[in-house]
């Protein structure tokens, strides 16, 4: 750096390199200086009208009183006032007459689209499949009816059927016998049991639960109802507890259902959704519609 | 004497249209030399290092694992619909020959992403009731994962994959 200025009068900061190369005092451009000021503007004027600056445990409120919390309510409520208009329709309306509409049917399917992920999914699968020990909702194979009536009832109050386990009841050549006609009976759509297997189903009170031709009917009622205790379809090739077949079977004839003496009994339980309060009447209600139309309401 | 100037004034080499395919074809071979480089620098690693032998011993690794093989019958439920960044439920089931739950000592949830190793990722399944698995899993990327979930029981490890489809909002 020169000792003395070189270049007086100039507007330098007096601090020279190179013999020439020295510093100006020019001032920053004025676009860059309007800039600057517009910031500072912008800052004061964003924390007079927004919450910014953290006061204790709040932020200072801002004179708009705007928060994300309240803009996020005021959607909410926005939701809930569309929403309305049709929930204040289904409230008066049967399970099956908002099935006969196609618009509210629309809207209560997607409504219960959630309640359905959020109370069934876990045990009967994204999709109403079922999984392995839980039933599928989106066939018509119904071990307590599929209609409306029947579904309200099974999500209210629950299900839990049973079946006493025969290990002290029949021998052991009955217990085979009986498993592989389960089995027959299941490939060949109730048409193709043994004749000995028919006879224990017969006599050993199999029928008082599985109906006397073992689809699990007990009497069929006019309107397409039933009465059923929920004992399984032998008939129809699908198996209440997968994988199915022989071991499966013999393994339900030994140790029964829901027994809660015998810890190896099958645990079949459908929770009380309405009666535990878990679920209001409206919420039934839609979840009625959403798993009739899964596929094989009645 | 410049570089032009020492060019024989009959040289095809003074004409701009060949000087200017000459500078395209560098270019072509610049470009299909630096994509060659960073495919070999940023490989996401796919491939096994030792397939040959992983291959030989496919035979007896099938066999082995036929003979051990509990007869479980293990089921994936991962939702239909799956969203970007959106946080699903992904669960498995697992029952024996006979029906029954059962529950092995550890279920872990796998995310392979074929094209990026990269975003691979796994989460541990807890068990949400007898032989029920569960596991939240959001997928951070759109299009193909490749799932599986596998099950350790003792020294085996049995497992279920599925290719899943993850699709925008």
């Amino acid at each position: 750096m020169a000792e003395h200025n070189p270049f007086p009068g100039e507007n330098n900061t007096g601090h020279v390199w190179d013999d020439n190369l020295r510093e100006l005092k020019n001032p920053p451009p004025r676009w860059w200086m309007l800039g600057l000021w517009a910031s500072i503007l912008w800052v004061v004027g964003y924390s007079l009208l927004y919450p910014s600056w953290p006061v204790g445990q709040e932020p200072t409120p801002g004179i708009l009183g705007w928060s994300q919390m309240k803009e996020y309510q005021e959607g909410m409520a926005q939701v809930e006032a569309k929403r309305a208009k049709f929930e204040d329709q289904i409230k008066g309306m049967s399970a099956n007459e908002i099935l006969a509409d196609p618009g509210l049917k629309q809207y209560t399917l997607a409504s219960a689209k959630v309640l359905f992920g959020d109370n069934c999914s876990a045990c009967h699968g994204s999709g109403g499949q079922g999984n392995p020990g839980y039933p599928v909702l989106a066939d018509d194979d119904w071990l307590y009816g599929g209609t409306t009536a029947k579904i309200a009832e099974s999500i209210a109050i629950g299900r839990q059927g049973a079946m006493t386990p025969h290990k002290d009841i029949l021998t052991e050549a009955e217990i085979d016998t009986l498993a592989k006609w389960t089995v027959q009976m299941a490939e060949t759509n109730g048409e193709g049991g043994s004749e000995e297997g028919w006879n224990l189903f017969k006599t050993k009170g199999c029928t008082a639960c599985h109906g006397q031709s073992g689809n699990g009917v007990l009497a069929e009622l006019p309107g397409g109802n039933i009465v059923t205790v929920g004992a399984a379809n032998l008939t129809d090739g699908i198996w209440r507890f997968k994988p199915g077949g022989y071991e499966s079977a013999r393994y339900t004839i030994v140790n029964g259902v829901n027994q809660p003496s015998n810890p190896d009994a099958r645990n079949a339980v459908m929770p009380a959704f309405g009666q535990t309060g878990q679920l209001t009447d409206q919420e039934i209600k839609k979840l009625v519609v959403y798993v009739h139309e899964l596929g094989g309401g009645q | 004497m410049s570089l032009i100037e020492r060019i024989p004034h009959d040289s095809a080499f003074r004409s701009p249209w060949v000087l200017g395919w000459i500078g395209l074809v560098v270019t072509v071979l610049a470009v299909n030399a630096t994509m060659v480089y960073l495919a070999f620098a940023t490989s996401p690693g796919l491939v096994n290092a030792d397939y040959y032998e992983r291959g030989q011993n496919y035979e007896q690794t099938l066999l082995s694992r036929k003979a051990r093989a509990p007869q479980w019958t293990i089921e994936a439920d991962i939702p239909a619909a799956l969203k970007v960044d959106k946080s699903e439920w992904i669960r498995v089931f697992l029952v024996d020959k006979a029906g029954q739950p059962v529950d092995p000592d550890a279920v872990t949830f796998y995310a392979y992403r074929p094209s990026d190793a990269g975003q691979d990722f796994s989460i541990p399944m807890t068990r949400e009731d007898r032989g029920r698995y569960v596991a939240k899993a959001s997928f951070p990327l759109i299009g193909v994962w490749d799932t599986l979930i596998a099950v350790h029981s003792g020294e085996d490890e049995y497992s279920i994959g599925e290719r899943v489809s993850v699709g925008r909002y």
